[in-house]
This record gives C-alpha cells, sequence and structure tokens, in this order.
C-alpha cells in the first residue's frame, strides 16, 4: 500500500499537484507513526500553508520542492504496519423505523460495511437517509431488523457509539477555541500528554485548520466548521464514521478535498475505517464512493452490486443552447431519446454507447457545454 | 508549534495556571472539564480580597453586627461564581461525549463537584471570621464576664433597698403523655377556679418546649423526688449578661450551651447575686460603686447610638422605683444605662463565639446538606438529557403534593411518611435495575433512575428514623422510669451520626459501581 502511495506522491509532485502531494505525504507520515516523521511532514505542510498565503500563483518554491524530496525519501525508508484487511465492520439487517408521528416510515433496509470502504447514501429530502444514518449510529431505536457491531454486544451502546461517529449536517455549537476542542475529543479516547500535542497539532495542519486554531465557533466559516469536526471525530479514532450532508457547507474546491481526503483516511493502515456519507452531490459521491445506495420513500431502490441499470440502456446528460429537436435530429440514426428537465437534456439509447452519441453530436455541430456518461449513476434513477 | 505560547486569555490567571490548564486537558480531560483548579485559583483571590475588605472596614464590635449584610454581597457574589462555573462546566462533558470511562472516573468526578460548590460556599463565611478576629483581638471572655459581673454587683448594692426582693415558687410534675399533662392540668385549673396560685403547680410532659424553658429559666431547681421538681425565681438580679440564654444544672439541653462553660461558671447568676448582695450583705461605698458603673459605661456604650443621647439627657425623665421592684430594669436602665452594655456585650460576645464548636457543627451540617443537594442535582443534570432531568423536578413536585395529600387523608403518621419514602425508593430501585434490559431510552426509566440516585444518600436517615419511631412508641417516656427510657434511647444521636456517613458511604459506593454503569448504558440507548 505503501508503494502505490509513494508513486502517487512522486506523481502529484511531477505534475504540480503540490496540495494533494503534501496531504498525501502527511498521510503516509501518520501511517508510519514515527513521530520525527510526522514533524516533519506538518513542518513541510506549516511552510507551504505560510508560502500560499505570500505567493498565492506560484508557492512551491525550490525550498519547498527540496524538503518534499528529502521527506519523500525518508517515507520510502520507513517501515509501515500492515494494513487490515477489510473485514466487515458493521452490519444491518431489515431495519425498519416508524416515527411516533406516522408521518414517516423506513422499510426494511440491510447494509454491510466494510473497513476501508466508503459507502454514499443518495435520495431526495425527507425520504429517510438521515433517519437510516441515525439508527445506525445507535442514535435512535430501531422498531424491527438488527444492527451489529464487530465485536460488540448488542447491548453496548456506549462502546458502539464510541466507536461510530456521527457528524449531523447542523453541527452542535462548540465552546472555547478550536484547539482545545480538539485537545479534548483526544484526550477523552486516550490520546494523552504528548501525544495529544502530536495529533492535534497533526489534525490542524492536516485539515487546514492550523490558522483558525486559536478561533472560537462565532469566528470561522460553516466549511471550517465541518472541517473541524472531522478532525474532531478523527481524532477520537471511530471505526465508523457517519456523515450527514457533508459536502452542504463546502465550496467546490472544498468538497473534492474532503472527499478526497475521506478516500485516503479510509485506507489508513493506523485506523481503518468505514464511511458512510449522504449527499445532494450526487455525481461527487458516486465519483467517491465504493458503492452507492439510493433511498426513495424510506425505501432502499438501489445498492451498488445489487441493482442493475444497465438494462435502462446507455444514458448521456447534455448542456447545450441546442434546442431539443436539433439534438433529435443529430441524434435520429441511432433511435436515442431526447428528455428536458428543464435543467439538462438527457439521452437514452438501449443500443449505442454514450461514445457514439457525442461523435453524432459533434458530427452534427451541435455546441456542448457540458456533458457526462449517466448509464450507470444513480440519477437516473431519480 | 509550541503550544504554550497562547494561552486562552484570563483575567489576573498567571501563566503557571494556564500552563497547569492546559497539562489537565491533555490529560485529564474529565477533571479539566470540571474547572475545579480555576474554581479554586478564583474563589483564592476572591476570598483574599473579600477578606482584605471585610477587615479594613470599620465594625465596632460592641455594635449590632452587620455581617448579615457581608454574608448576603459574599453569597451573591459565589452566585455568580457558581453561574459561570457551570456555564463553563457544561462545556464539556465527557460522559455525554462517549468518551473512555475508566473505573471510578464518575465517583472522581462527584468529589470534585462536591469540592468545586464547597469552596464556592465557604466564602461566605470569611465576615464572621473577620468579626471574630476584630471582636478577639479588642476584647476577652475573662474581661467581658469580670465587666458584667462588676456591673451587675455593683447594680445591686446601690438599689438593694430601693425595693422588696420577691421570690417565685413553682412545681412541676411530670408525667408520662401530653394527654396525661393536658388531664391533669384542667384539674387543676378546675380546682383554683381557673385563677392560678401564687405557687402554682403544673403538670408536664418531658417532651414539652415550655417544661425545658421553664426548667432552664429558673434561677435555682430543687429536685423533690422521681418526677417534682420546684423552681425558684428571684426578681432579676442579672442586668448585664454578655449572653442571652439561661443556666442551670437541670436545663434540658446543656451541650447546647457548652461554648459558654468556661466562662459561663465565672458569670454571676441571679442566685450568685443574691448571695453576694443580700446574704453576705456586704458594705460598699455608693460613690466608688456609681463611679465602677460609669467606667463600664463609658467602655461598652457606643458613641454614636441614639439611645445614648435619650439616656445622657435624661430624654425620658428618671422614673421612682416601684416598692415590689416591677419596673426595677426600667429604672436601672434610666439610671445606669445598663441596656446599652448589656447589648454590647452580647454583640461582642456572640462575635467571639461564632466559631465555638457547636456553632461549628451547625454550620458545617448546613453546608454539608447545603452542597449536598446542589451536587446531586448538577451530578443527574451531566448524566441525563435535559428534559429527563426536569421532567425528574416536575415528577418529584407532583409526587410530593400526591403524597402530602394521600397522607392528610389518611392521617398517616411520622412513621407513614418514611414508610411511603422507602416504598418510593423500592420502586425507583427496582425500575432502575431494569435499565440494562431496554434497548430504548426509556423517559421513565431515566426518572426514576434520577430519583434513585438523589434517595440513595437519605435512606439510612429513613431507616433509622423508622426504627427510632417504632421504638417511641414501643417504649414511651414513663416518670416511674427514667431509666429505661435513657437506656432503650442512649445511641439515638450516634445512630442517627452512623447514618449520616452509612449515607455518603452507600451513596459513593453507589456511583463508583452502580450509577456509574446505570447513567451510562441509559444515556447511551437510541431514542424512541
Amino acid at each position: 500500500m505503501s508503494h502505490t502511495a509513494l508513486s502517487e506522491i512522486d506523481v502529484f509532485l511531477r505534475h504540480g499537484d503540490h496540495p494533494l502531494a503534501v496531504r498525501r505525504m502527511m498521510d503516509l507520515a501518520l501511517d508510519s507513526k514515527q513521530r520525527e516523521l510526522m514533524l516533519r511532514a506538518m513542518q513541510l505542510s506549516s511552510r507551504f500553508r505560510i508560502a500560499r498565503n505570500a505567493n498565492p500563483v506560484n508557492p512551491w518554491n525550490e525550498d519547498l520542492a527540496q524538503e518534499s524530496r528529502t521527506l519523500l525519501h525518508e517515507l520510502s525508508k520507513a517501515t509501515y504496519p500492515a494494513a487490515p484487511g477489510d473485514s466487515l465492520l458493521m452490519q444491518a439487517h431489515g431495519v425498519s423505523k416508524t416515527y411516533s408521528s406516522g408521518a414517516f416510515s423506513m422499510k426494511p433496509t440491510s447494509l454491510d460495511l466494510y473497513a476501508g470502504q466508503i459507502l454514499g447514501v443518495v435520495g431526495e429530502n425527507g425520504n429517510g437517509k438521515t433517519t437510516l444514518l441515525r439508527c445506525l449510529a445507535g442514535q435512535l431505536a430501531i422498531d424491527s431488523g438488527k444492527i451489529s457491531f464487530a465485536g460488540l454486544p448488542d447491548h453496548d451502546f456506549y462502546t458502539l457509539k464510541n466507536r461510530v461517529a456521527f457528524i449531523p449536517q447542523r453541527i452542535p455549537r462548540w465552546y472555547g477555541r478550536l484547539k482545545d476542542n480538539l485537545h479534548f475529543s483526544a484526550a477523552i479516547s486516550g490520546v494523552k500528554g504528548e501525544e495529544n500535542d502530536l495529533m492535534v497539532g497533526f489534525m490542524l495542519e492536516r485539515f487546514g485548520l492550523a490558522g483558525f486554531a486559536e478561533l472560537t465557533w462565532n469566528q470561522i466559516s460553516s466549511g471550517y466548521r465541518t472541517r473541524f469536526e472531522i478532525a474532531r471525530v478523527l481524532l477520537q479514532q471511530p471505526r465508523v464514521l457517519i456523515l450527514d450532508e457533508p459536502l452542504a457547507n463546502l465550496d467546490i474546491h472544498a468538497q473534492q478535498t474532503l472527499l478526497s481526503d475521506l478516500r485516503f483516511l479510509v485506507k489508513s493502515a493506523v485506523n481503518r475505517m468505514t464511511v458512510l456519507l449522504t449527499s445532494q452531490q450526487l455525481h461527487e459521491v458516486e465519483k467517491a464512493a465504493d458503492s452507492v445506495m439510493l433511498i426513495r420513500q424510506g425505501q432502499c431502490i438501489y445498492q451498488t452490486g445489487k441493482t442493475d441499470v444497465r438494462s435502462l440502456g446507455f444514458a448521456l446528460e447534455l448542456e447545450t443552447p441546442a434546442t431539443r429537436e436539433e439534438i433529435a435530429q443529430a441524434l435520429t440514426v441511432l433511435e436515442a431519446q431526447v428528455h428536458f428537465n428543464g435543467g439538462f437534456f438527457t439521452v437514452v439509447s438501449h443500443q449505442h454507447p454514450v461514445q457514439e452519441m457525442i461523435k453524432q453530436l459533434v458530427i452534427a455541430g451541435i455546441p456542448i457545454s457540458y456533458c457526462r456518461d449517466i448509464s450507470l449513476s444513480t440519477k437516473r434513477l431519480f | 508549534m509550541n503550544p504554550e505560547h497562547n494561552f486562552p486569555k484570563r483575567p489576573l490567571a498567571p501563566k503557571a495556571l494556564s500552563r497547569f490548564d492546559q497539562w489537565l486537558l491533555k490529560n485529564y480531560p474529565d477533571t479539566w472539564s470540571a474547572r475545579t483548579h480555576m474554581v479554586l485559583y478564583y474563589a483564592l483571590l476572591f476570598a483574599a480580597a473579600f477578606y482584605a475588605i471585610c477587615l479594613v472596614m470599620p465594625d465596632d464590635p460592641r455594635s449590632t453586627s452587620m455581617v448579615g449584610l457581608w454574608v448576603t454581597a459574599g453569597a451573591l457574589i459565589s452566585g455568580i461564581g457558581l453561574i459561570f462555573w457551570l456555564v463553563y462546566l457544561f462545556r464539556f462533558n465527557v460522559f455525554k461525549r462517549f468518551g473512555t470511562l475508566a473505573p471510578g472516573d464518575r465517583l472522581r468526578n462527584f468529589l470534585v463537584f462536591y469540592l468545586t460548590i464547597f469552596v464556592l460556599t465557604v466564602l461566605v463565611y470569611i465576615p464572621f471570621v473577620t468579626e471574630k478576629q476584630k471582636a478577639d483581638a479588642t476584647f476577652t471572655d475573662e474581661e467581658v464576664i469580670r465587666d458584667a459581673n462588676d456591673v451587675n454587683y455593683c447594680v445591686g448594692l446601690l438599689v438593694k433597698n430601693s425595693f422588696e426582693l420577691s421570690i417565685k415558687i413553682d412545681t412541676i410534675i411530670l408525667v408520662g403523655s401530653s394527654e396525661e399533662a393536658e388531664q391533669k392540668n384542667a384539674e387543676l385549673r378546675a380546682r383554683n377556679d381557673g385563677e392560678p396560685r401564687a405557687n402554682s403547680t403544673t403538670y408536664a410532659w418531658r417532651e414539652q418546649n415550655d417544661y425545658e424553658w421553664r426548667m432552664a429559666e429558673a434561677d435555682s431547681v430543687q429536685k423533690i423526688d422521681f418526677n417534682t421538681y420546684v423552681l425558684f425565681t428571684f426578681t432579676k438580679l442579672q442586668h448585664v449578661a454578655p449572653w442571652y440564654s439561661h443556666y442551670n444544672e437541670f436545663s434540658m439541653e446543656p451541650e447546647s450551651h457548652s461554648a459558654y462553660d468556661d466562662s459561663r461558671k465565672r458569670l454571676f447568676t441571679t442566685l450568685d447575686l443574691y448571695y453576694l448582695i443580700y446574704r453576705d450583705n456586704p458594705k460598699y461605698s455608693e460613690e466608688e460603686a456609681t463611679s465602677r458603673i460609669r467606667k463600664m459605661n463609658a467602655k461598652y456604650r457606643l458613641p454614636m447610638s441614639s439611645w445614648n443621647y435619650v439616656i445622657n439627657h435624661n430624654y425620658y425623665g428618671i422614673v421612682e422605683i416601684a416598692t415590689d421592684g416591677s419596673n426595677l430594669s426600667e429604672y436601672i436602665n434610666r439610671k445606669y444605662d445598663t441596656w446599652s452594655m448589656d447589648h454590647a456585650m452580647k454583640n461582642i460576645m456572640s462575635r467571639k463565639h461564632r466559631f465555638d464548636t457547636e456553632n461549628v457543627k451547625s454550620l458545617a451540617l448546613f453546608t454539608f446538606y447545603f452542597v449536598l443537594c446542589q451536587v446531586l442535582l448538577l451530578f443527574a443534570f451531566r448524566h441525563s438529557t435535559v428534559k429527563t432531568f426536569f421532567l425528574s423536578i416536575l415528577a418529584g413536585i407532583i409526587i410530593a403534593i400526591l403524597t402530602g395529600l394521600f397522607l392528610a387523608v389518611t392521617r398517616f403518621h411520622e412513621r407513614g411518611i418514611l414508610v411511603v419514602l422507602l416504598v418510593y425508593y423500592a420502586v425507583f430501585l427496582a425500575i432502575s435495575v431494569t435499565i440494562g434490559m431496554s434497548r430504548v431510552r426509556s423517559l421513565v426509566k431515566g426518572i426514576a433512575l434520577n430519583f434513585t440516585f438523589w434517595m440513595t444518600y437519605f435512606i439510612p436517615l429513613i431507616i433509622v428514623g423508622l426504627y427510632y419511631s417504632w421504638m417511641h412508641k414501643l417504649h414511651p417516656y414513663r416518670p416511674d422510669a427514667p431509666e429505661e427510657y435513657d437506656r432503650v434511647f442512649a445511641n439515638e444521636d450516634l445512630h442517627y451520626a452512623l447514618a449520616q456517613y452509612g449515607g455518603a458511604a452507600l451513596l459513593l459506593i453507589s456511583i463508583a459501581f452502580l450509577f456509574s454503569r446505570w447513567y451510562r448504558t441509559w444515556y447511551s440507548q437510541p431514542e424512541e
């Protein structure tokens, strides 16, 4: 795993993806469990941050390049603990929930959560995503079915909640300085003394919070609050991380950063965990998640590997100034159907793949401002 | 990168304290979140400032104490401190964050809360300390008593020939019950056509307050047989006394006056004064006696007293003394200003003896229960949901009202109340035991758990109270066999004391081994 990571970092550095390379080096340093390497990685990140503040356009200078090469060399010489296998961490079988008001009912739902994997839960508002997440996090009592956590007795909810971290969409307010909250969270999970200092400093740097360490809740934006919350729960080293709409408060860049970070973090050799997240950012979730679950009216209607959407044919999502007639005309030979949802055109063909559709559109001279192959996406089910 | 460079800004906090704060945060988060170290530091600062202010404020030990105002001010500031502490306390809670809990953590948490509230509470007593120090520095006990004896003796000599001394003699016969006393007294009244006799007889029950007071107030008591006492009361000769209460060898609660025992023995009682003035009939110089009284008057009179003005300017004019001495006190006061001296001496002595053993015992007991009640509430709040906590309070009020109505309607006795409390506890305990069997966080079980927690300390006290209530019913006081009564109830106070210690031990053990587990299980269960 470390060899893959090292070569990834090398590629990032060669192609100028410096922020990604630095973050990845930090992850690798954390995996090494070596204090010296972690401090070096933090130092590199800190210097890079300062350089970016001073020169946002071209922050990567020769000193940083030299330092990163040296660190990468040392990371390559370090020994890493063997990554644990992707074992089953949590299992929900036939879980259902009806609120006492009777206003909403979640039908029996089953899912398996494996270490090292991300499960994305998508669906329209008010269809039961948060209910499912809260049931899995042990916050809501279930009516039927069973939720089991590997190695834990059924009734031990305290330990379960110690191992399953839930970050709600509306992050609960915290008090005092950001840094102190992180120290506290680490300490209550047994990370104490010098290790506490090291881990908090590391997480502050890793999640871009170092410049905000002394600030309070009122002094940081909602996007940074999300980052803080993730850093906080990660310090508690949960085995399952459940995030409800974590992308909601983030800008596009921050969304990409978070999702890529999650992908790295679940594979961590130090704390291999599973991530369960919901989002309205369908494509982003599909890109980051190992499997996706679509919930409609409290029922799971799609789950990666269990439901096949190929039978629905090939589908292209398209944004163009051209009219529906012009698009239909261009695709006549492919016998494709053209739908319009008010924002995008969706072109569906049972015979011809998306590449052929695009080819025909280009040949017909249709201007394309955006297109996406959604043949295997849950978006087709919306 | 050194985290020590940036400490949170706190007024008057030294770096060492901030460093310690950070050390606690990173090593003992549960203790850190209780903020006891901060409370102790700021309480120490406040105590020093408050002490200094109380010390430098002008306060004449002879004047009426204004300590009530200072205590109120201290209590208000302490209350504000408590509110600040609670605000900080509710910010971090290891328990509700599902942190790693070690065995004994909850117990330590409880003790830390207790220490914090205790410190905030005892700050209020600082004005008592400064008052005592000022009084101690100005007057000694011996000095005040010697002066009081001197005044009483001189006044007695000067007025002894102006009126006729009277001696009132009463008889008290003890009977077994209040009903019997009532019946016998009614018979006596009927025999005397409702008119009391000069030398009256009263049938009294041992547990009557009136009986105790009469015994204590008499100048001399003679025990005739096992249940009959003769009480002698003279015309009052003690016009100046440094304390209010009376004392003689038959006082029912001599231990309650033990604080004054040493000095009290040297204070002349009316009987002493009778012997010294009337029996010994000493020769004296009127001029010298008057001069001694004036000297004492100058020593104890407050310069700004309005009463002094009245006296010194003979505002009301000197009254003549009645031959039977019925207006003796008023006459003496107007002539010698004894009330001012008496008042000043009482003020001085009450200041000096605020921390005598008996007072400290009462204060300690009050402080213990005052702090305990707050800690019990706080601990329950920290370990249950806001909704459950406040519903528990509401349920407590409703249960108290319903129980009160039930007891009133069914005319239950004290024993009935105690039995009902034990039944409640048994029910709450039984519900709490089933918490582990539930898969849902039940509101009813949460309320029952809070009640079990709140009542546990008091259970040994309730049991002892119930036991002695039965024993009083089974072994009522019999005047013909008082030793039997004394034997049965010889250890009653000891048993109540042991019940309090036992209650504390039971509560602490329960927190460590039961409540921590029950609260942990209950709080972590999923909501409905």
